[in-house]
């Protein structure tokens, strides 16, 4: 896998200094990004789960949900300003990371009991100075779900703001750099029951494009057992137009027990699932010729030859649900000629 | 809800009515004239709008503050459900409503169809061109007050918030709800700003939904909410009031502070916005009187002076007059050399400041290696632009606005003669009076300070920024206009080069600096240059704008002002002399002169009871 990433990245460079046209260049250059980022996912043992939200739709409620066990500090107000990463380890303990890299461990606590204590009095005002450089909060835990490989990510909520001057929202350059560069192999986004606003679709709009394919929405709403024409409804009014979104909704209350175990349970599901890079690599490409194809004729400036080495790169990956690759690709090929 | 104190209205229908019979005599038009305004004023109704954003209870409220238990006439969903401005009217005995469309025409419907009309259900997109729906009943409400129930700002919807916006400026009363579960966020700050325009002193903050949250969240909920508008500079003048709308309705008034916002409103209403609107009222009325009782006084004060004293002041008039016309002459000749030094003075520094706001902004762009030109500092640009051009305004903008003022003074001072006729004859009445001698009797002309006419004449100008960020006087708005021209552009021109940088620092990073990596980092120093190409355009139009739009227009001020100083002068002198020249007539005729002037006197005495009512607001 890696070694056709590289080659395809390679390609892509080629073709991208070759090309003329600004949005061929373009769609050369994002598609460049997409298949680095998916390299580096290859690279990874881990999977990487981010919880993403406006602020207070529940993220940490839900993370707490996740872990069965009170240990993410619930504010009422902006107060998560670095993302926390929560990772395996066999004592419940609390790391820093600093700008420069550098990992400081600063507690390590007995009970979760401990460890929300802690979090919580230094997501308030009395933010110690170790604290309120860090860039990351990395907290350990004994967890099972954690221990096979999972890392979550619980995120600034972004539209929050303080008031200050030329405020666009104090987090949101926090979570739209983590977005871009963190690689996540699941993007859980998180909107509350009764109002998804204008600000907060635009958001979700702009980078769930950005995770194509590793989308997932969940709807923390205050009633247990949503009904289904309210769901359907939720669906048709907000998710109409953010298409990767839609078939993977999941309707939450993130306060009850019952819901937070169909929680764990999706989890583990998705966890199992999202390491088949080589579809997620075919989509890439498929995708990839539709755009190609929609202004080739105009541009007829494209190396054929390239073409033809990503096709046989593509062979290489030797699965069936690479055949409809290769058929696009081939009709590339031939409209160019 | 009843809020409002009817008597205090009545008492000062009264006092204008008094006025109207004063004048009765002395002026039928103007008597008339008084009466239109006293009729506007009864009419009038204050309103009470709930705006908010999305979800955040204000048709819950609206329905509690009308003592319903149902939500029939302000239907409440689990989406975003109000769609329409709904007005809510105490009309006792009338339970119906009445739907006004886009055209003007209306048709009257029960509270059953109510739904069918307001709400995204029953009315999709407003598909049925409605501009409002007008709701009568017997409701628990002031005949003087009129309830606004608008639909939620950031919905989906967009024209949701076009009718908000739209609707702002027309409320006596904003009740602005926020969420407690939901802290203030920046697209409420935004909606905020944009009511603080008007004015703030009518805005009642309230976070809804207390049931939703423990004691903790609530707290922090309302310390949150305090910093961050304290923040943001925009001073809530009310408390911050925390409510449930929900258990309002369900009729449990005691809980948390529902009963406190309802007294405050109440004492808002019957007192600083009642004396506002009196004061305003009074205001009016006074100043149409105001001609009448001077032309009065002035005949009074004439016919206690001799034949002979009269005919030395006319003759006086005569002489004086011709040294004031030349004194005024001279003295408007250097105001207008002083003007125009004054803006060639401001145009002049035009070029530093330019160099000083690209020196800042470019050097920094060029300076930063390609590298480290990362996201963050790209975002930050606008700002740093906006707070660079301010910052280098300030001082020359601060200047301008004195010297403007200054000329105006140095005008009086070279003009002592005109000094002395405005005080000897502008006679003005006991308390109203204008105090000649600190306000200059070019203020006195136009009523106001120098300050605020020079303001007036500069600002004018410059009055193009959008007020949102409420800057104050010239500096702001001058402030505003730059910084917002430039604002939006450099925004524009940053967010198309953010996604290639980004790029890049990922490429930089993940495969170490090849020789690949050297023919991006070529092309992206190329967009550099594009963006400080970019921004030295924008730059420069917004300087052109200053140089070929602004300042020609303060030019032309100028002339205003010179034009209108001239026509009031001698409107003043010429009335003046048409007084003395009465007065000597009627000296001679010597008819009819005693029984007049007892009635002046009498009149004059009213009318001096009346105005001391009206400002020390005794009625």
């Amino acid at each position: 896998m890696e070694k056709i990433c590289n080659n395809i990245l390679y390609l892509f460079h080629i073709a991208s200094q070759n090309s003329e046209d600004d949005e061929l260049k373009d769609l050369l250059e994002n598609m460049y990004d997409r298949i680095l980022d998916l390299r580096v996912r290859v690279n990874k043992e881990t999977i990487e789960i981010a919880f993403v939200g406006k602020s207070n739709v529940g993220k940490s409620t839900l993370m707490n949900a996740v872990f069965g066990e009170n240990v993410a500090p619930k504010r009422n107000g902006p107060y998560t300003a670095a993302v926390v990463e929560y990772r395996y380890g066999d004592k419940y303990s609390i790391l820093l990371k600093k700008p420069d890299r550098v990992l400081v461990e600063i507690v390590s606590c007995d009970s979760p009991d401990e460890l929300y204590g802690k979090l919580k009095a230094e997501s308030t005002v009395s933010e110690t100075a170790d604290f309120a450089e860090a860039e990351r909060i990395i907290v350990k835990l004994p967890s099972k779900l954690l221990k096979a490989g999972v890392v979550f990510y619980d995120t600034p909520g972004f539209g929050a703001t303080k008031g200050e001057n030329n405020d666009m929202g104090i987090h949101d350059g926090i979570v739209k750099s983590f977005l871009e560069s963190q690689c996540c192999d699941q993007i859980f986004w998180i909107f509350r029951g009764d109002n998804p606003t204008r600000a907060e679709l635009d958001f979700v709009k702009e980078y769930t494009s950005l995770y194509e394919d590793c989308n997932r929405l969940i709807v923390n709403v205050d009633e247990d057992d949503m009904p289904i024409d309210f769901q359907n409804k939720y669906k048709a009014k907000y998710l109409s137009d953010i298409k990767s979104l839609q078939g993977h909704v999941l309707f939450i209350n993130a306060k009850n027990a019952e819901d937070a175990k169909k929680l764990q349970k999706k989890l583990e599901e998705y966890s199992a699932n999202c390491h088949e890079y080589e579809k997620v690599l075919s989509v890439l490409l498929k995708r990839f010729c539709v755009h190609c194809s929609d202004f080739i004729h105009r541009y007829p400036v494209w190396d054929s030859c390239i073409l033809a080495k990503i096709e046989r790169l593509v062979k290489e990956l030797n699965k069936n649900y690479l055949e409809e690759t290769i058929i696009a690709l081939k009709k590339l090929d031939k409209s160019i000629k | 809800m009843k809020i409002i104190d009817e008597n205090k209205k009545r008492e000062i229908i009264s006092w204008a009515t008094n006025m109207e019979d004063l004048l009765r005599s002395q002026a039928p038009e103007v008597a008339a004239e008084i009466h239109r305004e006293i009729l506007n004023f009864d009419e009038h109704k204050l309103t009470i709008a709930v705006v908010g954003m999305l979800k955040r209870g204000k048709s819950t409220f609206c329905n509690a503050f009308l003592g319903r238990r149902d939500d029939m006439l302000a239907p409440i969903g689990r989406f975003p459900t109000t769609g329409i401005i709904s007005e809510f009217i105490n009309a006792p005995g009338k339970e119906s409503a009445r739907v006004i469309f886009g055209d003007q025409s209306a048709q009257n419907i029960g509270y059953s169809e109510i739904n069918s009309y307001v709400t995204e259900d029953g009315n999709p997109e407003n598909k049925k061109n409605v501009y409002k729906v007008e709701v009568f009943g017997n409701f628990d409400l002031d005949n003087e007050i009129t309830l606004i129930d608008l639909p939620g700002d950031e919905s989906i919807y967009a024209y949701h918030s076009e009718i908000v916006y739209n609707y702002l400026p027309n409320a006596d009363i904003i009740i602005f709800l926020s969420s407690a579960n939901d802290p203030i966020s920046f697209s409420e700050l935004a909606l905020l700003r944009k009511i603080k325009s008007s004015d703030m002193k009518k805005i009642f903050f309230v976070i809804n939904k207390a049931d939703k949250c423990d004691d903790e969240e609530l707290n922090d909920a309302k310390q949150h909410d305090r910093q961050t508008l304290a923040n943001a500079g925009i001073a809530i003048e009310n408390n911050i009031y925390t409510i449930s709308a929900k258990n309002a309705m369900n009729g449990n008034l005691d809980c948390f502070d529902f009963k406190k916002l309802l007294n405050d409103m109440s004492a808002f209403l019957n007192q600083d916005r009642n004396e506002l609107v009196i004061q305003s009222f009074c205001g009016r009325i006074m100043a149409i009187a105001k001609p009448i009782i001077q032309d009065l006084y002035l005949t009074n004060k004439l016919a206690n002076i001799s034949a002979v004293e009269l005919e030395e002041k006319i003759s006086n008039l005569e002489q004086q007059k011709i040294q004031m016309t030349c004194e005024l002459r001279e003295g408007l000749e250097e105001f207008s050399d002083n003007w125009d030094e004054m803006l060639k003075e401001f145009e002049n520094a035009l070029p530093q400041i330019k160099n000083n706001v690209e020196e800042t902004i470019i050097g920094e762009i060029q300076a930063s290696s390609i590298l480290s030109l990362n996201k963050k500092q790209i975002e930050k640009l606008p700002e740093k632009i906006a707070v660079t051009i301010e910052k280098e305004f300030s001082t020359a903008c601060g200047v301008l606005e004195k010297r403007a003022e200054q000329n105006l003074k140095e005008l009086e001072k070279n003009c002592p003669s005109v000094s002395c006729f405005f005080s000897e004859y502008n006679y003005t009445l006991t308390s109203r009076k204008t105090d000649i001698s600190a306000n200059g009797w070019i203020a006195n002309l136009f009523y106001g300070s120098v300050a605020y006419i020079t303001g007036n004449a500069i600002s004018g100008a410059f009055s193009i920024g959008s007020g949102l960020m409420g800057g104050s006087g010239i500096l702001g708005t001058i402030g505003n206009f730059v910084g917002s021209s430039i604002n939006a552009v450099a925004g524009t021109a940053v967010s198309t080069l953010l996604g290639p940088l980004f790029i890049l620092s990922t490429i930089v990073t993940t495969i170490g600096v090849g020789s690949q990596v050297a023919s991006f980092i070529r092309k992206k120093q190329v967009q550099k240059e594009k963006l400080i190409q970019e921004l030295r355009r924008e730059i420069d139009g917004a300087f052109n704008s200053i140089k070929f739009e602004k300042i020609p227009y303060l030019r032309k001020q100028k002339e205003v002002l010179i034009a209108e100083i001239q026509k009031e002068f001698s409107k003043s002198v010429k009335s003046q002399e048409e007084k003395l020249q009465e007065a000597l007539k009627d000296k001679k005729s010597n008819s009819n002169n005693l029984v007049n002037a007892e009635k002046r006197k009498l009149l004059l005495e009213e009318y001096s009871a009346l105005e001391q009512q009206a400002t020390q607001g005794n009625f």
